[in-house]
């Protein structure tokens, strides 16, 4: 037994598992981005998922309507900034709970989209967005062809790091999630920064929901996010709300699945089931070592009044 | 006289129910340091942030260099060499010291980041007025009197020529007092104009050019440190004359009522916040805990009123082990107990002020009986207690959350001193109470002490430990670092032992 288990060790295509991973964090990666931004500013964004959802939505229906997966990829990010900023509104403005605020969006979207899919139907293919070949790593099999998106998440983790922790608005907007009233006495306008970045991680969240419809498969179903908004926003807890680390913790929910498919395909004689279950076995690990350690920014959830 | 840099015109502002400012005029010169003095709720600080931006006036101009400006932001207020050192500090603990300094007036391209002329800058400044600070350092890491180092800091980053400094000195211990007074005289020098908001006395005649008190939004009258004394000066905050010396008669102590042993207790962040502490307080006698905040008091007082289990260690209330976490137990022991932090622990703030004061008792005879309560008896009861501690409310019946925090602390002082007591415990007692209440509660916890009980009372306040104990314990980073005699004890002395310097203290 052990010995097999061994031998598929050795004979695994670990390219391929770093390639098939990464493919699967995308939309993940994409949500624990939007919730880095936005929650670094100081707004719980527990609505990435719907975000997601609508944008899923919309990349579909307008990439078949354009017959341009460029226009849909456009048109999802649009609406997933739209309903971001609708949160904004709710939270912000009208300094709503924002868990509420985040849950009624998901609902709105679930409704929503699952509304229109039945009234409009979803007979026809979505174009895909093209997969790319990464240089320097093009030549490499099974990683250096990914999906588009692939490489733009992997673009953005770099970027998103940059932009938080180089720049003069990333360091605008730590203040502003971390104590409001600090930035506001040093003349920095804190909802403005706030509805920004929510616009910000509605646009990541609307990449991730673009990743379901333009790649993955070409037609839409409902729910057919399946919560990977929401953990997303795990492995951003588990990334202490930083964006490689975060990067990271998705692997850690993808990885075990890739490493099932490729168990199943050397016949290794452990049910796939088990493989299936690690993800949440290390979810619960990581959440018991981890999490404790984590510290959110300060005055995340605080609306803020003066 | 140099001509006034600032000219605060009949200002007035209006908060639902209050009127904050009442057609105040304030003005500053060049170079000056000049006081607002007043109570807790005066207006000073309304009347600065309306300077500073934070709120518009209802009515009123202010004049900046001769010129009339309107300041709808902070922003506004930077641009027009304003700087605020608020109270309550705004800098970001998880920010390093020159990211805190040159957030909102960040330079670079491109919205690159440039903390590297910044940080030689902030070093230059640091030097300049003996500001001394690491650039560096996370600004969660520095001491409270560092942290106020870099509000000036900022301030003068953005080339501040008006200095606001909202009671600067709270959180300060007498050394780091001195210390800032010094840097205050380099900025002066230098032509900085300052108002400095205090409400105690001892420091505006220290370091005041001139002094403005305010009384319930007015102002009351100007004076300087020449012309005025203490108690001139408080009869004109508080409109009567007011006993600023605690009057008291030596103590009796009788037999030993509160014992701790060896107490180790841990703080929220699991390290170690009391260290081995151990003492006595005996019925008749006041002890007195003298320490910069932070240093294990707050911890010490939890675990011995049994809010925190320790980790090592007992405490004994006439020689019986109190059972850990039960403050039911400690209640019906005969303990009382003035909370340091009122909004947490001393009253449910949107309940009415009549079950505010009972919420130690209200489960017993006469305002409980076979479990329902009587509402009536609660009632009364409050009434008297309204009226013997002086608790300013409309009624009985409003939200205890409604009061200003000085009556709010008188309503927590009247529950806790309305039963039987044999120990008290009362921290920061008189914490945001004005100088009239604080002369009261002061008298009160003498009186209590004459009745017999023990009381153990821990204050940031030096001054108040040192009027008030007959002993004073000095604790630092968790322990008892020195043991001095109420009456004999010297200020300095109990200031360097609050340093942790016990070897300078003891020569």
């Amino acid at each position: 037994m052990i010995e097999t288990l061994l031998e598929v060790l050795g004979r695994i295509d670990y390219l391929f598992l770093l390639g098939a991973s990464l493919r699967a964090a995308t939309p993940i990666v994409f949500a624990a981005l939007g919730g880095i931004f936005s929650e670094r500013s100081g707004v719980i964004n527990i609505g990435l998922e719907g975000m997601m959802l609508t944008s899923a939505y919309v990349c579909y229906k307008v990439a078949v309507l354009a017959a341009s997966p460029w226009v849909g990829l456009l048109a999802g990010v649009v609406a997933a900034v739209l309903i971001a900023l609708l949160h904004g509104v709710i939270s912000i403005r009208y300094q709503t709970n924002q868990v509420v605020s985040g849950t009624v969006i998901n609902i709105f979207a679930a409704g929503i989209t699952g509304f229109l899919f039945r009234v409009l139907g979803a007979q026809e293919s979505a174009p895909y967005l093209p997969n790319m070949n990464m240089p320097g790593v093009r030549d490499v099999p099974l990683l250096g062809n990914q999906p588009m998106l692939t490489w733009v998440m992997v673009g953005m983790v770099g970027l998103a790091t940059f932009v938080l922790f180089r720049t003069t608005w990333g360091l605008r907007t730590r203040a502003v999630g971390e104590l409001p009233r600090a930035a506001d006495t040093a003349g920095v306008p804190v909802n403005t920064i706030r509805y920004a970045n929510l616009a910000i991680g509605g646009a990541m969240a609307g990449l991730g929901g673009a990743f379901f419809t333009l790649h993955t498969v070409s037609s839409f179903t409902p729910l057919m996010t399946s919560g990977q908004g929401f953990i997303g926003l795990a492995a951003m807890i588990f990334g202490n709300w930083t964006p490689l680390p975060a990067m990271l913790a998705a692997l850690l929910f993808t990885v075990p699945q890739a490493l099932a498919g490729q168990f199943q395909m050397f016949g290794v004689p452990l049910p796939y089931q088990i493989i299936s279950t690690l993800p949440y076995v290390l979810t619960i690990i990581a959440l018991a070592g981890v999490v404790r350690r984590s510290t959110p920014p300060a005055a995340l959830g605080v609306p803020y009044a003066k | 006289m140099s001509e006034p840099v600032l000219h605060m015109r009949n200002i007035t502002k209006r908060f639902p129910g209050v009127v904050a400012n009442d057609h105040i005029c304030f003005d500053l010169n060049k170079g000056e340091i000049h006081a607002l003095l007043g109570e807790n709720g005066a207006g000073k600080t309304t009347l600065m942030n309306i300077f500073y931006g934070l709120y518009q006036p209802d009515e009123g101009e202010i004049w900046l260099n001769g010129r009339r400006v309107t300041i709808h932001s902070p922003r506004d207020a930077i641009a027009l060499g304003i700087g605020m050192v608020h109270q309550h500090f705004t800098l970001v603990p998880t920010l390093s010291v020159t990211e805190n300094v040159i957030l909102g007036a960040e330079t670079g391209q491109l919205g690159i980041l440039d903390t590297r002329s910044p940080r030689a800058r902030v070093a230059a400044i640091a030097q300049e007025y003996g500001l001394e600070v690491d650039p560096d350092a996370l600004v969660r890491t520095l001491p409270v009197g560092v942290q106020q180092r870099v509000e000036i800091i900022k301030a003068l980053y953005r080339n501040a020529q008006v200095l606001i400094l909202d009671e600067p000195t709270a959180v300060l211990t007498p050394l780091e007092v001195e210390r800032l007074f010094a840097t205050l005289r380099a900025l002066v020098q230098r032509g900085v104009s300052i108002i400095f908001i205090s409400h105690k006395l001892k420091e505006v005649m220290a370091i005041a050019d001139r002094i403005t008190v305010l009384r319930q939004g007015r102002v009351v009258g100007s004076t300087t440190p020449a012309e005025a004394d203490e108690a001139k000066l408080a009869s004109m905050m508080v409109g009567r004359p007011v006993m600023l010396q605690v009057e008291k008669a030596p103590a009796q102590p009788g037999e030993v009522v509160l014992s701790v042993h060896n107490l180790k207790v841990m703080s929220d962040r699991r390290a170690v916040a009391v260290d081995g502490v151990s003492f006595e307080v005996r019925a008749g006698e006041i002890i007195g805990i003298a320490g910069v905040e932070g240093n294990g008091q707050s911890e010490l007082v939890e675990a011995i009123t049994g809010l925190r289990p320790p980790v090592h260690g007992e405490v004994l209330l006439c020689g019986r082990p109190l059972p850990h976490a039960l403050p039911r137990a400690a209640i019906e022991a005969g303990m009382s107990h003035v909370p340091e932090d009122r909004h947490k622990y001393g009253m449910v703030a949107q309940q009415p002020l009549f079950v505010n004061l009972v919420l130690s008792t209200f489960h017993k005879p006469p305002f409980a009986r076979r479990g329902l309560l009587s509402l009536r008896t609660m009632r009364e009861h409050a009434r008297r207690l309204i009226r013997e501690f002086d608790v300013r409310t409309p009624n009985e019946q409003v939200r205890i959350a409604s009061l200003s925090g000085g009556n709010q602390q008188k309503a927590v002082v009247a529950r806790e001193f309305s039963r039987p007591m044999r120990l008290l415990v009362a921290a920061q007692p008189t914490r945001g109470v004005d100088v009239g209440s604080i002369e009261f509660i002061h008298k009160r916890i003498v009186q209590a002490r004459d009745q017999g009980a023990a009381v153990l009372l821990v204050s940031a306040e030096l001054d108040e430990v040192m009027s008030l104990s007959d002993r004073i314990l000095v604790m630092f980073k968790g322990k008892i670092v020195g043991e001095r005699d109420g009456r004999s004890a010297d200020r300095a002395e109990i200031g360097l032992l609050m340093m942790g310097k016990a070897e300078e203290a003891s020569t």
